[in-house]
């Protein structure tokens, strides 16, 4: 009974959250440029919405792409990593030092180099999640314990058995928290994107908004911006949960 | 039984193995030139103190280290590598978390790319055999460790080798249940009949379970003394009980004693 209640509990805090910042903003008439009320901004929503839902297709579907590009050459580039020696010496310290770099400085970089729009956008956004993706893959690969290692050479096997059969499943778990982070990180990539180069999208709105002082619109676009980065994260969680049914471990 | 004819071909046969790990700044020598051979069908012990090189020796047997002097057979034919028919445990059960226990059983024939239809018949009865029938779809966490133990054993017998290596495989495990492992290993030995070597620093379990003990000197090892189980087969647990018993692990833990001995002075 407690257990079912329990989502309720923050839904309601941030209800009564709301319903302060509401009271407040009426009661010491904070001009909605400053600060809009959640009731205008609800509004705003409702109004803006065939226009909110258009660029938040641009947004969802950049984020959600580099996401993609950015799992795949995150696992790829680990992989490469824990079967050649040689990639491991030449990539893996500078990777750690890409790692270390505010990576959202070189954004304006992209745009010299493949100008406005959206393959710049998807660029920036695929390099900003890159990095935790392939941190967390090499380290789970690098994590297969050498028993089991062993084990898989007494039998003759191969590196790529190694690879197939011990250090992939190992890896799991690592991988998916690696995507959780790089799920955020993707959005956070397209938004700066947008800021920066696009035509369309969330990010762009907000740019469009801040110019003609459309607050209201702003927290509106960070609404939607909320619920899709919530979408994705919960699509991650979703196929980590299906993973750990099909070859759970509890450890 | 060790097979006494003079023709038969040894199971395994070390010549003049030494190993010397290349660790900086000095290098590690772990074996210094022993020669031994497993007859088939035999079961020796290598009992010494911990790190004196045993388990080096179990890997150059099982094909994953290479001698750094003399050379090592296997049936006759030079050791090159891991040797199909040879099945190996080690300390730990190392049971992959992932699988099923039958697809622990079954992971041998997995990377030997032998289909699982052709084996797991075998696995089966082997699982019964242990008494892990019921426990197939079990994954490793919802086992005993000496269950996990007992399936990693059906695992290095699936593939039906000729010959068994195992490095202290029951070290992990309380008194009790490794003293039912023992019982497990005797019993499915004394249906097989297969060569193994066995390496352990428990003077009684090799003794209880062993044709022949190698004991092993300080590091780098060397064989420091051989000694022939007089006890015939089948064998019963309460043989350690037993003054002749008694009498012989004495005498080994002496030979155990002054080799440290000789270390220290």
């Amino acid at each position: 009974m407690t257990a079912a209640r329990l989502p309720a509990a923050p839904l309601l805090a941030a209800l009564l959250a709301l319903a302060l910042w509401e009271g407040l903003v009426r009661w010491a008439r904070v001009p909605a440029v400053l600060l809009p009320s959640p009731g205008s901004v609800a509004t705003s929503l409702w109004e803006a919405a065939p226009l909110l839902a258009r660029h938040a297709l641009a947004t969802g579907g950049a984020a959600t792409g580099a996401f993609l590009i950015a799992l795949a050459a995150g696992v790829a580039l680990a992989s490469l990593m824990v079967l050649s020696p040689l990639a491991t010496r030449l990539l893996y310290p500078n990777l750690l030092l890409f790692q270390l770099l505010p990576k959202v400085a070189l954004g304006p970089l992209f745009v010299v180099w493949l100008g406005l729009g959206l393959p710049s956008l998807m660029a920036f956004a695929v390099f900003v999640s890159l990095f935790p993706v392939a941190i967390a893959m090499l380290t789970g690969l690098r994590a297969a314990d050498p028993l089991q290692i062993r084990l898989c050479q007494a039998q003759g096997g191969s590196g790529w058995q190694i690879f197939r059969y011990i250090r992939l499943p190992t890896a799991l778990p690592f991988l998916f928290a690696g995507a959780k982070v790089a799920a955020t990180m993707a959005f956070t990539g397209a938004v700066v994107g947008e800021f920066i180069s696009a035509d369309a999208g969330l990010g762009w709105m907000v740019m469009q908004a801040v110019g003609r002082s459309d607050t209201p619109l702003i927290f509106a676009a960070l609404a939607v911006l909320c619920v899709l980065g919530a979408a994705l994260y919960a699509l991650v969680v979703l196929a980590e949960d299906a993973a750990r049914r099909r070859w759970g471990t509890r450890r | 039984m060790p097979d006494a004819s003079p023709l038969a071909v040894e199971a395994i046969r070390f010549h003049e193995v030494g190993k010397t790990f290349p660790t900086k700044p000095v290098p590690l020598r772990a074996v210094e030139r022993v020669s031994f051979g497993v007859a088939r069908g035999e079961l020796l012990a290598i009992l010494g103190p911990s790190g004196c090189g045993k388990s080096t020796l179990l890997m150059m047997a099982a094909g994953l280290e290479e001698p750094t002097e003399g050379r090592l057979e296997r049936g006759g034919m030079p050791l090159v590598g891991p040797h199909r028919q040879t099945g190996v445990m080690f300390q730990d059960a190392t049971l992959l978390p992932w699988l099923s226990v039958l697809d622990n059983v079954l992971f041998p024939a997995t990377i030997r790319r032998i289909p699982h239809a052709k084996v797991v018949d075998r696995a089966m009865e082997l699982l019964r055999t242990v008494g892990l029938k019921g426990f197939e779809r079990a994954r490793p966490h919802e086992l005993s460790g000496g269950m996990r133990q007992r399936a990693a054993i059906c695992r290095a017998l699936v593939l039906d080798p000729d010959l068994l290596l195992m490095d202290e495989p029951f070290s992990a495990l309380d008194a009790i249940t490794r003293d039912e492992m023992g019982d497990v290993l005797l019993d499915l030995w004394q249906h097989t009949h297969k060569s193994a070597i066995f390496v352990t620093h428990s003077i009684r379990e090799a003794v209880l379970l062993a044709d022949r003990v190698l004991v092993m000197s300080r590091r780098p090892a060397t064989v420091a003394e051989e000694l022939v189980v007089p006890f015939p087969r089948p064998r019963d647990p309460r043989l350690a009980d037993t003054p002749e018993f008694t009498a012989i692990t004495a005498h080994l833990r002496g030979v155990i004693a002054a080799g440290m001995q000789g270390e220290m002075a």
